[in-house]
């Protein structure tokens, strides 16, 4: 578990030298989960962030046994509760229909931003659990602020299930969450921490981290395979 | 490859969150020495939510990613993933496969 210093992801505090730029973002990450969004209230995406961590942690069982997950007590739609289970456990089985049935009900910018929390939580809880440290305790919502309702206006239909930029500047996986640029921000900013070294940028393609090009994809390659992630 | 097996190893636990985790770690540790571990630590956090990211925006293979995957991906077993229905795979084209799929090693 991690240690019950004042600041959040203290990895130092816990024996591990994290790279600063890394800790940093993390940080940054729970302050803006936190907060409003675009189209989430700060109590409504902390919800988001605990329903995503709780299916996750219970994503080796059958979806008929997890019964134990929390409710959200009112905190969000039924339909974003399912959202962010499915997303955080199942993603893989996630089709077309399933995906526009989600963005009929919560709007396909406030799909967007839900997915973008699970997935910045799933990635923040993963390193936590590959370090050996456990999970960071969710921050507190601050229950002031409106969400903006931003939205890329330009994103268009590229065959996905959301609009997206298009074209996009960078490798094609990084426009997946433009439509909302906040929700883009909060993800693709621990990618390019997390992803690509030191020095290294994951969005103009350089690599500088301390494993070897072939020892980091074989590592990725492995993860997504049975995270049964086809892209 | 140099650590393959404790790499593979070592992701697998994590997708897993299996009892195997804290010896997988420590494998790990052992070959690619601390700066490494932390590396790994990364890339199996991050494409724990970049696998997530793929699947609920349903985002289509880019061409060079379609193209330069051809040769390998039914032979993997990959166009069996659910999200294999997001691209048209009936446009890939080995011939036309080039560079730029992934990080390059800076200079």
């Amino acid at each position: 578990m991690p240690s019950s210093s004042a600041a959040p992801f203290d990895y130092s505090a816990d024996g591990f030298a994290v790279r600063d730029d890394v800790t940093s973002i993390h940080r940054v990450s729970w302050e803006k989960i936190a907060r409003a969004g675009s189209h989430w209230t700060g109590p409504q995406r902390v919800e988001i962030a605990r329903q995503a961590r709780a299916a996750r942690a219970a994503r080796n069982d059958p979806p008929w046994s997890r019964d134990a997950l929390p409710g959200a007590e009112g905190r969000l739609p039924e339909t974003a509760v399912e959202a962010a289970r499915t997303i955080g456990a199942d993603a893989h089985r996630i089709d077309r229909a399933w995906a526009e049935s989600m963005i009929e009900a919560l709007g396909d910018a406030a799909y967007v931003e839900l997915g973008s929390i699970v997935v910045t939580v799933s990635a923040l809880d993963a390193f936590g659990e590959a370090l050996g440290r456990g999970h960071e305790p969710l921050p507190d919502a601050i229950e002031d602020g409106t969400p903006d309702g931003a939205r890329l206006d330009a994103a268009t239909d590229i065959g996905a299930y959301i609009p997206m930029a298009d074209p996009f500047p960078g490798p094609n996986v990084g426009r997946a969450l433009s439509l909302v640029p906040e929700a883009n921000t909060l993800f693709f900013s621990n990618v390019m921490a997390m992803y690509g070294g030191p020095s290294g940028s994951f969005f103009d393609l350089k690599w500088d981290g301390p494993l070897s090009r072939p020892q980091a994809e074989l590592l990725a390659a492995r993860v997504s395979a049975l995270n049964e992630c086809f892209y | 490859m140099p650590a393959g097996e404790q790499i593979v190893g070592f992701g697998e636990a994590v997708v897993r969150g299996s009892e195997d985790l804290p010896a997988a770690r420590e494998a790990l540790r052992q070959a690619l020495g601390e700066a490494g571990f932390l590396e790994a630590c990364g890339i199996a956090g991050i494409f724990n939510g970049l696998v997530r990211n793929a699947d609920f925006s349903g985002i289509p293979l880019d061409d060079a990613a379609l193209h330069s995957s051809e040769d390998f991906r039914d032979k993997l077993g990959l166009n069996d993933f659910s999200g294999a229905k997001n691209s048209d795979l009936s446009r890939a084209d080995a011939s036309q496969a080039g560079e730029g799929l992934f990080p390059q090693k800076r200079a």
